[in-house]
């Protein structure tokens, strides 16, 4: 009978094991996705072309704010291992505080959100927040399930128009935005950032939230639960030697950049 | 712990070793109608037990056998189908972990068919198939030989006092 257990806790055992070992090693998608990486980007720059002509999404034309998004974008998907996308940032013409992701690697950010960020940092962070949404295919998953794929591929100018919209306006849920706000902590350490700068926006937006930009920025008007994220970001674990570096874009330049800019055109 | 002398294949007639083999056999026809539900594999294993363990030890060896080896398979399996439609209702991520279950109840599921076939062979040629573990617990289970067998039943008036 002691046999009999003994080959008993060895299958136990063997079958524990092999659970392990292919859940340390293994990297499979979190969700199911329904698209390749080839076909979202596609998608994601038809998506940009019909954001950009919506009203309030003029993209705003400067060669120094080009380059420095451009850096940016280079940068981010150099230190991130794993990118399966090529980014591509562009800034338009909007007072909202906001920046959200298309599908296929595309980020949109606002003048607002750039003339309200205090640092470069800070920045940094949101378009890492929204590079964590399009790598954990949160943005595609999405629309899919918002839209359905049938919609979303549509070549339809009217249909491309409304989802377009829809994109601008829709959020995430509390699991998608907490896994993105993780995903900009870790991107922001690789890169030797300080990445809790990004409570310290979530709080000046929730202090300065009474105004007229809560609620509009996607980042934490789909959340009521933002003190929960501050408090998530801020227990976020930096090495005890870590000293942030400073980063690559000239903030007081890339900010008068940007105000020259809107007040030019 | 005394055992009954197990049957050599010559013993055995061709219904017995049909019997047996068909313990193993009846797993695959009800696959197909099992999933996604492979509770009713089980069900199926159940019935054909009991239906047939009347029918000498080595035809209950190999049904107990196929049984046993089914039940977990078969609460792992329905486990990972659950798991998987709770995490799409919920909209949660299929993680690391899930995956890690996923896979490691594939190889155990090719093991379970593989073993199976070549039971439902070695039972068709009157051959005894032995398990990991379920081998020795079902030859345990059905060829020990217990007291109370041999003891002949004693009927007894009804106690007064």
């Amino acid at each position: 009978m002691k046999k009999i257990l003994l080959e008993f806790l060895i299958l136990i055992g063997i079958g524990g094991l092999i659970w392990a070992a292919i859940a340390f090693f293994i990297r499979l998608p979190e969700r199911p996705v329904l698209l390749s990486v080839e076909k979202e980007q596609i998608i994601g720059e038809k998506y940009r072309t019909m954001v950009l002509t919506l009203t309030g999404f003029q993209e705003v034309k400067n060669e120094y704010i080009d380059s420095v998004l451009l850096l940016t974008a280079t940068k981010l998907e150099e230190s991130n291992v794993e990118s399966r996308f090529e980014y591509k940032i562009t800034l338009v013409d909007n007072s909202m505080v906001n920046a959200f992701a298309l599908p296929g690697g595309y980020i949109i950010i606002t003048s607002g959100l750039a003339e309200f960020c205090d640092s470069a940092e800070e920045l940094l962070a949101v378009i890492a927040h929204e590079i964590g949404h399009i790598e954990k295919r949160h943005v595609i998953t999405r629309l899919i399930k918002d839209i359905g794929l049938d919609l979303l591929t549509s070549n339809d100018p009217y249909v491309t128009g409304e989802v377009a919209k829809v994109i601008v306006s829709s959020g995430y849920n509390r699991r998608q935005e907490e896994a993105a706000d993780l995903f900009a902590c870790e991107l922001m350490l690789v890169n030797n950032f300080e990445p809790r700068v990004l409570a310290n926006l979530f709080r000046k937006l929730k202090e300065e939230g009474k105004g007229e930009f809560y609620g509009q920025f996607e980042m934490i008007s789909s959340h009521p639960n933002l003190d929960a994220r501050i408090r998530s970001i801020l227990s976020f674990k930096v090495p005890e030697d870590f000293s942030p570096a400073e980063s690559w874009i000239d903030w007081e330049k890339f900010k008068s950049e940007v105000e020259n800019t809107l007040v030019a055109e | 712990m005394e055992f009954y002398p197990i049957p050599q294949p010559d013993e055995l007639t061709d219904r017995e070793k049909e019997d047996a083999s068909g313990a193993y056999l009846m797993m695959f026809a009800t696959t197909a109608l099992g999933l996604p539900l492979p509770i009713i594999n089980m069900i199926a294993s159940i019935v054909y037990y009991f239906v047939n363990k009347s029918k000498g030890r080595f035809v209950r060896f190999h049904a107990l056998q196929s049984l046993y080896s089914q039940l977990p398979v078969t609460f792992l399996n329905s486990y990972l189908i659950i798991w998987a439609i709770v995490n799409l209702v919920k909209d949660q991520p299929f993680t690391n972990v899930f995956w890690g279950f996923a896979i490691t109840m594939g190889i155990f599921n090719i093991f379970y068919f593989v073993f199976s076939i070549i039971g439902a062979v070695r039972a068709r040629k009157g051959r005894f198939y032995y398990f990991v573990f379920f081998g020795k617990l079902c030859y345990a289970q059905v060829y020990r030989k217990r007291e109370e067998e041999n003891q002949t039943a004693v009927n007894t008036p009804p106690k007064f006092e």
